[in-house]
Formats: structure tokens, C-alpha cells, sequence
């Protein structure tokens, strides 16, 4: 990337401020449900307390199931250069499934395969590089 | 509660209709409900519109309020259901509690749309709020609705070995059998080698395996009894209708979600599979009694995958059933007779109506080259954004 400065696509959503980047969230403090993106109350109808508290997912888990999206979606999507791209549902922890880019060769993303999280380059200019959430194979060395 | 009938059905045709306003389908669509109802148009107690297409009420379909001000100026009741997907649904749904309360004879149930070309986008004027799955989908990763589809499709290939020329094949029968439906828009028949061939949306769906969007307009009048005998038709009566919303723990690939809490134990799609089994124990019946259904086919996938979520086939046996003719007519449960909207493309509000106007025209008997033989007892299963289910059962 060229820019000197790195800025997640959502800030509220993206965490960029410690080593490894990390997915925001909440966790309700009763039942222990973890969200993303974050919540206003816990959803749980078992839960009675219902109250939540911020949380940072690290995002390590197994694919659950993948595309490739070969068509260019809606502008709010700033893709650039476009080219077409993997997405992918993955399990974490707690019980959570999120959604994201899957940043590896279509041909060797397989179901249940192990991930963690990082972030991708959407777009950059000479002040500025983009980034989004994204999904890389773990190969087991701390993130 | 007192029993329900359907006094008339009617339809805009599906397609893409430029010159054509919201309200000039809608008249088209009730026009022809009335007709079939042998009632005019001041003969109408209510009209309920299924009239959002998005959650917040963004984005809408029409408004009970704007058909009467264009037609019919005699003060009736009308009321406007959002439910996105299953406005239509929600909207019938609405209409039979104003029948069945005894507080109406007559009420019209209505969606007319006309949908903007290409991938159904973000609402505009929606706001930017990071907490919001939507805005996510689109900002943080571009998720098409056929992206969520094809995750669903993808994972039931792993599950259960179903074949890329599976999928194709659902595609090929919803053809064939909106190629005997007047009002489907892709009337044309295919082969399994032109789906495969059309271009790859979202792996594994191509682009023959995924509902278009289309303009539409359709329309259930519903009655009494006794408005039922004075219609003089069959009389054919709304068993059921069940409206439901999702569990906590659905394991789907819910548009537009980022983030979801599967949980063990609790269905797949649970907001149409509660609607369906409510549905079936209102009417008092099981999977055994259906003569048909009609789906919410918005991919080859849904035609596999939700029979099995109803309950009519174990986990991974409608790729069988589909490959041995027991999906189409005279099988053993034909799915979308009407061709289903991977023959009409959605026109969203409208979607669950033109389900419901097909169940009526097999069970009258008037369903053409396309009539399930001897059809007596006809459900209806559609899905909305914002979690939304319905079916309804009519039995003749």
C-alpha cells in the first residue's frame, strides 16, 4: 500500500489500535451471547437481564461456507481496483458466525477450513490506505 | 373467529412494464379479483396493500390509500402492512382477521410493485449507522443478496453431496412449468446445459439459478360465507393463515446479517418453518394432506432445501425426489406450479399474493396445462426481510 495513514471502512465496526486488528461488538453480561456488530440489548428470549457490554472478537474459527462474488455490487462498496472476491461465513468463538472477505485463492478455500482474522486494502491514495475486516488462513502462529 | 373464503383472485402478468404505473397494475390485478368475486368496486369493506418492500417501511410497493383515491371514492377501511418479501402474506394475513372477526364481509388483499433493474440495493436515504447489518453488508464487504443464497447453496453441496446439475435441474423444472403460465414472465423453456452455462453470479448459482426482479401487481378478495355462495364459485376456504417472525439461534444466512448466534436445536429459516407448522395445525393437517405448494423460490436452492425444512423429506432427499419427477406435476409433491418466482422474478410486495392467487386456481380447477389433478388441499410458504414468515393453507 502507498498510504501513510490506515482507516477502517467502519470505525465503530473495526478495531485497528492494538497489534492484531479485531471485529467490535457486545456480550450480554447475563447469558454471555456475543454479538457483532454491536447491540443495543441482548436478543437471547431465555435472557432476562439482557444487558451488554462492549466486546473485541479476534476472530479466529472455521469456515462455514464461502462465494465467490463474481458481480460488482452496489457503489457504497469501494472496491478498487475491482476484481471478483471471496466471502465467507465463519464460525468464532462463543458461538458466533460472521461475515467476510475470505482473502485467499478461490481454489483453495474449502469448507471448515481454519481462519483468522486481518484486514484488506480496500482502496488508497497518496494520505490514506482503506481497510475492511477480512478472513486469511490460520496457520497457527499468535496473530 | 368465523370461517374465511376467497371470494376472487386476479394478477397483473409479470415482466418489466415501464409505461405502466404502480397504480394501473394494481387496478389490473383487482379488477380481476373482482370480477371473479362478482362484486364492484364500492362493494369493497377494506383494502389492505402490502406496501414495503424494506424494514422501517422504506422503499414501498403501494398504498391501500393511493388505489382507492384513484378509483373508488367510497370511504372504505385501508389499511398498509409492511413485511417486506411477505408483505403480500402479511397483508392477506391481515384481511382474513377482518373477515374472521365478523367486522367485515369484503376486504381486498393487494401488492402492486415496480422494481428498480439489477441487485436489489440499500434503501435510499437509509442512514449510515455502523450498528446497522445493512449498511455493514454493503460498506464493509459489498454482500449481494445472491451472495447469502449461494453460502446457503455452497454449505448444502458439503452437507449432502447435492450436484451443481441438481441445482440446475430445479432451475429447468421451475421453467418448465411457468412456460404453462400466462401471467410468469420467463416462459421460455431450458436444458440443464443452458443454466450451467448462463454466467456465474455468486458460486455455485448461475445467473439462470437466481429470481429476477420484476413488475408486478396481485390481488385475494376475501369474504364470508355467505359473500362465498353469493360469488356462486367453488367454495374455497382459507384454512389457515400464520404469520411468524425468527428464533434466536437460526442457523441461516439471513440477508442482510453480519453476524449471527446459530445455536443447536432450533430450525433453519425459522420464521417460515414456525409460520408453515403453525399454519398446518390451525388447519389440522400434516405434510401428508398438501396436494401442492408454492415457495419462495429466490434460488434453485430454496426448491431443495425448504420442502425438507417443512418436513416433507429428510435432510438432503428433495436432490431424489427433484431428479425423479416427484417435484412436478403429478409427482408426488409438485413445487411452484405456477413456476415459481424463478419464472416471474420478484416483484416483492406483490410476490406472496401471486403465491396465494395460484393456490386458488389449482383448487378451482382452472390452473390450465399446469393443474395439479384433483387439488384440494394448497399451501403457500414466503419469506421477508426483517425475519418475516407466513403461509397460508386454502382447501377447497
Amino acid at each position: 500500500m502507498t498510504g501513510s495513514a490506515i482507516t477502517a471502512v467502519v470505525a465503530e465496526s473495526l478495531a485497528l489500535d492494538e497489534a492484531a486488528p479485531a471485529l467490535l461488538g457486545a456480550r450480554c453480561g447475563d447469558c454471555g451471547s456475543l454479538y457483532h456488530p454491536r447491540v443495543v440489548s441482548c436478543r437471547n428470549p431465555e435472557c432476562k437481564d439482557k444487558h451488554v457490554v462492549p466486546a473485541r472478537i479476534t476472530g479466529r474459527g472455521r469456515l462455514y461456507s464461502f462465494t465467490i462474488q463474481r458481480y460488482r455490487p452496489p457503489a457504497l462498496f469501494a472496491l478498487e481496483p475491482w476484481r471478483p472476491y471471496a466471502l465467507g461465513l465463519v464460525d468464532v468463538e462463543d458461538g458466533l458466525r460472521v461475515m467476510g472477505i475470505v482473502d485467499a485463492p478461490p481454489d483453495d478455500i474449502r469448507i471448515g477450513m481454519p481462519l483468522r482474522l486481518s484486514t484488506l486494502v480496500l482502496n488508497d491514495d497518496a494520505e490514506t490506505a482503506v481497510v475492511t475486516h477480512s478472513f486469511v488462513l490460520d496457520d497457527g502462529a499468535d496473530a | 373467529m368465523r370461517s374465511v373464503y376467497v371470494l376472487g383472485v386476479g394478477a397483473h402478468p409479470w415482466g418489466k412494464w415501464p409505461e405502466t404505473t404502480q397504480v394501473e397494475l394494481a387496478i389490473h390485478a383487482v379488477k380481476a379479483a373482482l370480477g371473479e368475486a362478482a362484486l364492484e368496486w364500492r362493494d369493497l369493506q377494506g383494502l389492505v396493500a402490502a406496501s414495503s418492500r424494506f424494514e422501517g417501511g422504506m422503499g414501498w410497493g403501494l398504498h391501500a390509500n393511493e388505489l382507492t383515491q384513484a378509483v373508488s371514492e367510497h370511504g372504505l377501511a385501508c389499511i398498509n402492512v409492511g413485511g417486506a418479501c411477505a408483505a403480500g402474506a402479511v397483508a392477506l394475513h391481515t384481511a382474513h382477521m377482518l373477515i374472521a372477526s365478523g367486522q367485515y364481509d369484503t376486504v381486498a388483499a393487494m401488492g402492486a410493485e415496480r422494481m428498480p433493474k439489477g441487485f436489489i440495493p440499500r434503501p435510499p436515504g437509509s442512514a449510515d449507522d455502523p450498528a446497522d447489518h445493512d449498511f455493514l453488508r454493503w460498506k464493509t464487504m459489498g454482500a449481494t443478496n445472491p451472495a447469502y443464497w449461494a453460502m446457503e447453496a455452497r454449505r448444502r453441496m458439503h452437507d449432502h453431496g447435492t450436484a451443481a446439475e441438481t441445482y440446475a435441474a430445479a432451475s429447468v423444472m421451475m421453467r418448465r412449468h411457468g412456460a404453462l403460465n400466462p401471467y410468469a414472465r420467463f416462459r421460455t423453456l431450458s436444458t440443464v446445459d443452458e443454466v450451467m452455462a448462463s454466467p456465474m453470479v455468486s458460486d455455485p448459482l448461475h445467473l439462470l439459478e437466481i429470481c429476477a426482479v420484476s413488475d408486478g401487481a396481485a390481488a385475494v378478495i376475501l369474504g364470508s360465507e355467505d359473500q362465498a355462495r353469493r360469488a356462486g364459485g367453488p367454495m374455497i376456504e382459507v384454512a389457515a393463515s400464520a404469520i411468524a417472525t425468527g428464533r434466536f439461534g437460526d442457523s441461516a444466512a439471513r440477508i442482510p446479517t453480519v453476524g449471527a448466534t446459530p445455536r443447536p436445536g432450533v430450525s433453519h429459516t425459522s420464521e417460515v418453518v414456525s409460520a408453515v407448522h403453525r399454519a398446518w395445525a390451525l388447519a389440522g393437517i400434516g405434510a401428508d394432506d398438501i396436494d401442492l405448494v408454492e415457495i419462495a423460490d429466490n434460488t434453485a436452492w430454496h426448491i431443495l432445501a425448504w420442502p425438507e425444512l417443512f418436513g416433507f423429506f429428510e435432510p438432503g432427499h428433495a436432490d431424489e425426489m427433484l431428479l425423479s419427477g416427484e417435484l412436478t406435476l403429478g409427482g408426488r409433491l409438485p413445487v411452484n406450479p405456477s413456476g415459481g418466482f424463478l419464472s416471474f422474478g420478484e416483484a416483492t410486495t406483490a410476490q406472496a399474493l401471486m403465491q396465494v392467487c395460484e393456490l386458488a386456481w389449482q383448487l378451482q380447477g382452472r390452473a390450465g396445462e399446469r393443474q395439479v389433478e384433483g387439488a384440494r388441499i394448497a399451501m403457500s410458504a414466503v419469506l421477508g426481510l426483517g425475519a418475516n414468515g407466513a403461509s397460508i393453507v386454502l382447501k377447497r
